[in-house]
């Protein structure tokens, strides 16, 4: 699915990421972990193409597509998709009418039909059902007024809807109590299958232990300095990000 | 020309064949008035009192001739106005209103400015009563090397007692490499304590952080440039209720 090679990335002049390599393979979750600083965001964001980085060297290869050619929207219709940790308000933008606009951009560049307006609002009301997001909240703007709680819903609504192949969760957990975190565990559980995978960013255990990463990696200072299975978390949460556990 | 307004009528006045007017409109009557004209505008709207009044304006197309719409408005005890004023480059808007109390007025301006366009709207709202609202929202889209002028006073004289005033001037400069200019100047002139006011002026780009979001999630630079843009008009443009306006625009 996903390869990253020798990956440098700065931002002027200053090295965010060097020598990092990742490998993500269909149905897998991988969590990625580091103290603050270490360059965890940096990645999900140089994934999904932030324009304020820039890769000075190094590969990133998505399904056999080389992503430093693509923009930040091809990268999205490939089937990349980056939750935010503080998704943004957009006033003035209907979540209903950018959900529209996004799922349909989606298909035109895979060569299918855009949606009509009653196939799409069907989707919509279904798919919303699913996530238990009120159908008054898509008539709203963009993540305007919304908790915390329901950003979050909203950007699983956005990857119900848009389907994507790789899932990276930037801190999707913070700010929830835990009944909004056992909530969302649940719904990200049930996007899971054999075709997509996870990259999981957290600092908190219930994530994990609700999701079960098959592999774990470290990240310290701009690169990652060890990988595991989940024992590697768990050690992570009893004794910190020690010099120990990066041998 | 003259004209009184003595009844309530669904119908709205249509206006902009003649370059000067005086209006009355009669205590307790609800009306729309819709003015799109072409040529310079002088108008005197004398508003009775707990009467109802929307008032929308456009100029026609002038081949960027300047012309000047030039108001003095008169709202009575606990009447109502809405001035909606949408231009475009070469256009000058001077409105002066005067509010007694219990009244409510609300001015609301999108004006949109590409090349060399120049627009400039002057404004004098004088809070001349008790328990009045005013509120002015006047937004400016800038493109290229365009120039808008915005300047606004609003009054709350000694008997302004327990008003709500609110001024706001939004300014959207598009483009990464042009060379608009904008002079936005929200002021304020308060001779009395017991009163809620603020005023407010921003001037910026789109937001880099709202434009990654929306590409992130498929949609392209462009059309997530324009959906901005768009949500930045919607926002007054949705506030016109008027079905006639509304189909003058489209």
């Amino acid at each position: 699915m996903i390869t990253i090679k020798d990956l440098e990335v700065t931002v002027e002049e200053k090295v965010l990421l060097n020598e990092l390599n990742l490998d993500i393979k269909a149905g897998e979750v991988h969590a990625l972990m580091g103290p603050n600083g270490a360059g965890k965001s940096t990645l999900a964001k140089v994934i999904a193409g932030h324009p304020s980085l820039k890769v000075t060297n190094g590969s990133m290869e998505f399904d056999g597509k080389d992503l430093l050619k693509l923009k930040v929207h091809e990268r999205a219709c490939e089937g990349i998709f980056l939750s935010f940790q503080h998704p943004l308000e957009i006033e003035g933008v209907k979540t209903n009418t950018f959900l529209k606009t996004a799922l349909n951009s989606k298909r035109v560049y895979n060569k299918q039909e855009p949606l009509s307006a009653v196939e799409f609002v069907k989707n919509l009301k279904r798919s919303a059902d699913a996530v238990g997001i009120e159908h008054e909240m898509l008539n709203r703007a963009l993540n305007s007024g919304f908790s915390g709680g329901e950003k979050k819903k909203n950007e699983i609504l956005q990857m119900v809807m848009l389907k994507p192949k790789l899932i990276i969760l930037d801190e999707i957990d913070s700010g929830l109590d835990i009944d909004a975190l056992k909530d969302l565990s649940e719904q990200l559980r049930k996007l899971r299958t054999k075709e997509n995978a996870f990259l999981i960013i957290s600092h908190y255990k219930d994530l994990f232990e609700h999701f079960s990463p098959d592999f774990v990696h470290i990240i310290k200072n701009g690169t990652i300095v060890k990988d595991g299975s989940y024992e590697l978390a768990q050690n992570v949460f009893e004794e910190g990000f020690s010099d120990d556990s990066n041998d | 020309m003259t004209l009184m307004i003595d009844k309530t009528s669904t119908e709205p006045f249509i206006l902009g064949s003649e370059s000067s007017y005086k209006i009355t409109v009669n205590s307790n009557v609800e009306i729309d008035l819709i003015c799109v004209h072409d040529k310079d505008l002088d108008l005197v709207l004398e508003i009775g009192d707990g009467a109802v009044v929307n008032y929308y304006e456009i100029f026609k197309e002038h081949n960027n001739r300047w012309l000047e719409s030039t108001k003095e408005i008169n709202v009575g005890n606990g009447a109502k106005l809405l001035v909606f004023e949408l231009f475009g480059g070469y256009e000058k808007y001077e409105n002066r209103i005067v509010q007694s109390s219990n009244s409510s007025v609300e001015v609301l301006q999108l004006c949109e400015l590409k090349n060399e366009d120049e627009a400039k709207s002057i404004g004098k709202f004088i809070v001349d009563g008790e328990n009045c609202k005013f509120n002015q929202i006047s937004r400016f889209l800038l493109h290229d090397s365009s120039n808008g002028f915005l300047e606004s006073i609003a009054v709350a004289n000694r008997g302004a007692h327990n008003a709500q005033i609110s001024q706001a001037h939004n300014t959207l400069l598009i483009g990464e490499n042009s060379n608009m200019r904008v002079h936005s100047a929200p002021q304020m002139k308060i001779f009395h304590d017991e009163l809620k006011a603020k005023h407010s002026s921003t001037v910026g780009s789109l937001d880099d952080e709202a434009l990654f979001y929306m590409q992130s999630r498929a949609i392209s630079k462009e059309k997530a440039q324009q959906m901005l843009q768009d949500a930045f008009r919607l926002e007054l443009i949705e506030r016109i209720e008027s079905q006639e306006f509304r189909k003058m625009l489209l």
